[in-house]
């Protein structure tokens, strides 16, 4: 036991928020690195979707929904969307994303799978975002509507640009899990 | 086990949840703090990447397109002397003018009153074609007025809260503005297109258009003040047997990485 925490009451709860300030402080910084360096160069990767796919794709734990909302919430911000676009369809595509992996999915997840499942992914969020989008606009919430032309007009280039970056991603996502993993153990180690 | 009945169920809920409290936020209004704060967070970060890669960016783009940009520097010293001589000109009438306007008694017309903005979120994804701006309505910002940048249209103001603003691009294929030939002052109609470019649209066949003649407001509509500069005219997309002339607009702006911005009051 702690000497902050003689019960071991809060030994949890600092666990827990520990972890989400990890992730939160990665999405921003990676929502930074889209916003000001592949934007400054003209290219259009989604870097927090390549995020998502692979938290989502892990078995063991829930912490995709945390990603999904907080990534979501993010580029809602960031494109002017709606608020709740993205924050619906991330979601949306996580929990679709970690049912396929933990019921269908038998087989250890290789590289081809995951491009097929990138560009799956892709193509669901942007109709997922378009339909949210436009159910905004019918409902009068929203003052404006995505236009469906230029996602599709996009699509190739965002898809090529993501599987680009699948295996950085891959390696960073991997980082970030073992250091939260090892920030676990040595609160556990210490209570 | 049922789907329902799992923990993963229970947590998809949740976030369903905490979605629709954003959702109400947003309807209500109420978001523009959070929103603010939201949009700060990854500034720093994003001002030191940029000021990383501009420069790197610039002097590959300027090794590759050397002989184009000396090409360029050539044509603009002409422009830029042939503009020097209109200038003594346009000083000459300008004097007149006031000269003018004082014998006959008439007022002055107003300046534009700008508010000064900056981008908090760029279209960086190309997704909306909107921008968020960091002035709302405790800053004088309503819906509809027009948002320029180095004296060019870039937008309209499509929703503004008290601290953030939204602003459409003129490169939405959803936006449009009543338009003018400064050369011959005839009105015309401008419409984004898919997120790459202008159309001048709704000029008459028989009326003559060049290349490089400026494209201004015209003013009808009372949000947005008149002369102020769109673009330039570039190519005629239209065939001849079209109800209306349809020109390309080349504006110089780069809507991409709008930084800092006027709202026009």
């Amino acid at each position: 036991m702690s000497q902050r925490d003689p019960f071991g009451v809060f030994a949890d709860q600092d666990r827990y928020n520990m972890k989400y300030l990890i992730y939160t402080l990665t999405i921003i910084i990676l929502l930074a690195i889209n916003v000001g360096f592949f934007s400054t160069i003209n290219l259009m990767p989604n870097l927090l979707l390549i995020f998502l796919i692979f938290h989502s794709l892990d078995k063991e734990n829930n912490d995709f929904f945390f990603i999904a909302l907080a990534s979501g919430l993010l580029l809602d911000f960031y494109s002017a969307t709606f608020t709740g676009t993205f924050m619906l369809s991330f979601l949306i595509v996580g929990l679709i994303l970690h049912l396929l992996a933990t019921n269908v999915i038998v087989l250890e997840i290789n590289w081809k799978i995951m491009a097929v499942l990138s560009a799956a992914t892709l193509a669901l969020t942007d109709v997922l975002v378009w339909f949210f989008s436009w159910s905004a606009f019918k409902l009068g919430w929203a003052k404006y509507l995505i236009d469906i032309s230029m996602l599709r007009h996009r699509f190739l280039v965002d898809l090529v640009c993501n599987l680009l970056l699948l295996y950085p991603m891959y390696l960073l996502a991997g980082f970030i899990k073992s250091v939260v993993e090892n920030f676990q153990l040595r609160q556990r180690n210490k209570i | 086990m049922r789907f329902i009945y799992t923990k993963t169920f229970a947590i998809f809920s949740l976030c369903l949840v905490i979605i629709s409290i954003f959702v109400v936020l947003q309807v209500k209004g109420w978001i523009g703090p959070i929103k603010n704060a939201v949009l700060q967070s990854p500034r720093p970060v994003v001002y030191v990447v940029k000021h990383v890669t501009l420069p790197v960016k610039n002097f590959f783009t300027t090794l590759y397109q050397l002989r184009k940009i000396t090409k360029e520097n050539v044509a603009l010293s002409s422009k830029v002397i042939k503009l020097q001589q209109d200038l003594v000109g346009y000083e000459q009438e300008k004097k007149e003018n006031e000269a003018l306007r004082n014998e006959l008694g008439f007022a002055r017309s107003n300046e534009m009153s700008l508010i000064s903005c900056s981008v908090l979120a760029q279209n960086s994804f190309e997704i909306s074609d909107a921008v968020v701006l960091n002035c709302g309505t405790e800053h004088g910002v309503i819906e509809g007025q027009a948002v320029i940048s180095q004296g060019h249209l870039i937008g309209k103001v499509i929703y503004a809260n008290r601290n953030t603003s939204t602003v459409l691009l003129v490169t939405s294929s959803r936006f449009s503005t009543d338009a003018r030939l400064s050369k011959i002052s005839t009105d015309a109609v401008v419409r984004g297109s898919f997120g790459s470019g202008l159309i001048l649209d709704q000029l008459s066949q028989n009326i003559p258009v060049e290349k490089g003649w400026l494209v201004v407001t015209a003013g009808i509509n009372e949000k947005i003040p008149k002369n102020i500069i769109i673009g330039e005219v570039g190519d005629v997309v239209s065939t001849p047997n079209d109800l209306f002339k349809k020109t390309t607009l080349l504006s110089p702006i780069d809507f991409n990485n709008l930084e800092f911005v006027f709202v026009v009051k």
